[in-house]
């Protein structure tokens, strides 16, 4: 029995499986549940897009998966985290330190509060890059040069020397992305990153996330509010309200025949021109 | 609303800010910020400005109400240039005149309740307590807030609620002409179409004028009747809303409706055009057309001379490039 198409010869384990994720927050002497159950998987080489209104529970989704949330909010987190079949859930903070940026990149929405304003790019690229990897300074300038290079930061030998509020929201966002990728991350988390961006900008940021993600063969997590950008980027799409998944499909599907009520009322708000 | 009066009449504004630098604090740069902006906006009409940021939309709309004079140019409100220097004929413009602005997080005074915002105008104005009691009600119920809202404060709402109570205060005194500036782009996209419905029956029901800033074409498109795309302080295009989409001609506008994600995964791999590079930074503004550098039809006269607006055909349609 011959195989038709040679990428189907074996099925893909997932890289990252999440599986009944709960996440509890404390409001004001309250246990409010965030996150009810969410599981998904996200297979190498795929983008998975989390899409969803405001307070939806996307943003918690991607920080859990980071276990990036702190303890005040958060009250208790349940369920299973598996990267690469290791159970991120189990792992303490300083267990997690080096999965942070070298085996998961993040990209956060808002560039300008996520870069640290009195440092440099190159001192930012290059604080990341020796946090992860065994090189001497010189290396690591190298290496945030070809980034900057990579992700299209126009002059980067000269930008790199700017601080964050003398780029344009832009090149901003490339350099957030340059330093995510910065460790060759498996898995890229992005959340939101092109909503903050003009529309031209915002295009050409997803066409780079499509070529980035084709040379080194990521898989990306792609949280948006914006099913259009989804149609554009994503694989598989998860449909999240009040921190329920309300519908899990393949995009082609997702987008042309819809089951869920409230999947059918997102695309309809898109699509009312 | 083919032959209609002018609400509003802007003739060549110009704005330009100074750069400070140097030890001296000499003003020795500029930015230009409108470049000789002419828009003129007929009664009735909801006029949409689209661009992207930092293309001057923001600045225009404040120049017209006056919160940042422009330094240069003519803006007539029904023919008449108003006076800021009587404090009666501002009184009687900022009755006529409101805004909404992007982001109701900053733009209603956390300290007061929201009766109180907006029955400020009314107050003003010299409207009794009994009256503004009740046309504070009537506006709330017209944004769909009940009277509940009245002794809350702005904290207590949600993002979309907030703009409700913005478009409660610029309306409680029935003005003429209403500038919301990227009134809902801070919302998403089910509170947005809800506040967009809300607009919709407002102007009707208030006989408005509305200047629609918004960065999104398909909003602008589909609320709008005319607009003009800005590009670096020009209007590079004025065309009708619903032509916008299927008949913008000019290069950028093109590559603005080409850079719209397309809501259809099966659409993908369609190759588009997109434009490269950034907008320029608004100090170093280049020679000739502003969008040559950027453009990919440029030719010979792009990079000397400025093109201006040309009407191409009978109707209001008009393009700024050497192309047409």
């Amino acid at each position: 029995m011959t195989p038709t198409t040679p990428e189907k010869t074996d099925t893909p384990t997932p890289i990252l499986v999440v599986k009944d994720l709960n996440v509890v927050f404390r409001v004001k002497h309250h246990a409010v549940p965030i996150i009810k159950n969410i599981s998904f998987n996200l297979f190498p080489k795929q983008t998975l897009g989390i899409v969803g209104e405001s307070g939806s529970g996307k943003s918690v989704t991607a920080l859990s998966v980071m276990k990036l949330i702190d303890t005040p909010p958060l009250l208790h987190m349940t369920g299973q985290i598996l990267f690469q079949g290791r159970d991120l859930m189990t792992l303490s903070n300083r267990q997690m330190q080096p999965l942070r940026g070298k085996e998961l990149g993040f990209i956060f929405q808002e560039p300008m509060t996520a870069l640290n304003p009195v440092l440099t790019i190159k001192d930012q690229l290059v604080e990341m890059i020796r946090n992860h990897l065994k090189v001497t300074r010189r290396e690591a300038v190298d290496r945030a040069v070809s980034l900057l290079t990579e992700v299209g930061m126009p002059n980067p030998g000269q930008r790199m020397r700017n601080y964050p509020h003398q780029l344009s929201g832009g090149m901003r966002q490339r350099a957030m992305i340059a330093m995510a990728l910065s460790c060759n991350p498996k898995v890229l988390i992005a959340d939101e990153p092109t909503t903050a961006l003009d529309v031209t900008i915002q295009a050409q940021v997803l066409e780079l996330f499509r070529t980035l993600q084709e040379e080194r063969q990521m898989s990306l997590l792609f949280i948006s509010h914006d099913l259009r950008v989804i149609a554009e980027i994503a694989d598989q799409v998860m449909v999240m309200r009040d921190g329920k998944n309300i519908e899990s499909a393949n995009v082609d599907r997702l987008f042309h025949s819809p089951i869920r009520a409230y999947t059918r009322e997102l695309l309809g708000l898109i699509r009312y021109q | 609303m083919m032959i209609s009066e002018n609400i509003l009449e802007c003739t060549d504004i110009i704005k330009h800010f100074p750069v400070r630098g140097g030890i001296w604090r000499k003003g020795r740069n500029r930015i230009h910020v409108l470049n000789g902006i002419s828009l003129t906006i007929h009664k009735g009409e909801i006029m949409g400005l689209a661009g992207e940021s930092g293309c001057g939309k923001s600045t225009l709309a404040k120049a017209i109400v006056n919160l940042s004079p422009p330094s240069a140019g003519q803006i007539l409100y029904n023919g008449r240039r108003v006076s800021l220097d009587s404090a009666r004929e501002k009184k009687r413009f900022y009755k006529d005149v409101q805004m909404i602005f992007q982001d109701p997080f900053a733009s209603l005074n956390p300290r007061h309740k929201v009766g109180g915002i907006i029955g400020e105008m009314l107050r003003i104005h010299g409207a009794s307590p009994a009256d503004t009691e009740n046309a504070v009600l009537l506006a709330l119920k017209d944004v769909g807030l009940d009277s509940s809202a009245l002794d809350k404060y702005p904290h207590e709402f949600s993002g979309g609620q907030r703009q409700r109570v913005a478009i409660a205060r610029a309306l409680v005194n029935h003005p003429k002409l209403l500038i919301a500036d990227e009134p809902v782009s801070s919302l998403d996209l089910a509170t947005q179409h809800r506040i967009i419905e809300l607009l919709k029956s407002l102007k009707s029901r208030y006989d408005l004028t509305v200047l629609f800033i918004s960065h999104d074409l398909n909003l602008i498109a589909d609320f709008c009747d005319r607009t003009a795309v800005m590009y670096m302080g020009s209007i590079c295009e004025l065309i009708s809303a619903d032509q916008l989409l299927t008949h913008g001609r000019h290069p950028y506008v093109r590559a603005l409706i080409d850079s719209i994600p397309i809501s259809d995964p099966r659409m993908r791999m369609k190759k588009r055009t997109l434009v490269s590079g950034e907008v320029p930074i608004a100090g170093d503004l280049p020679t000739g057309c502003a969008f040559h550098p950027r453009c990919p039809h440029r030719f010979d006269p792009c990079d000397v001379h400025t093109p201006r607006l040309r009407s191409l055909t009978a109707d209001a349609h008009q393009v700024a490039c050497h192309l047409y």
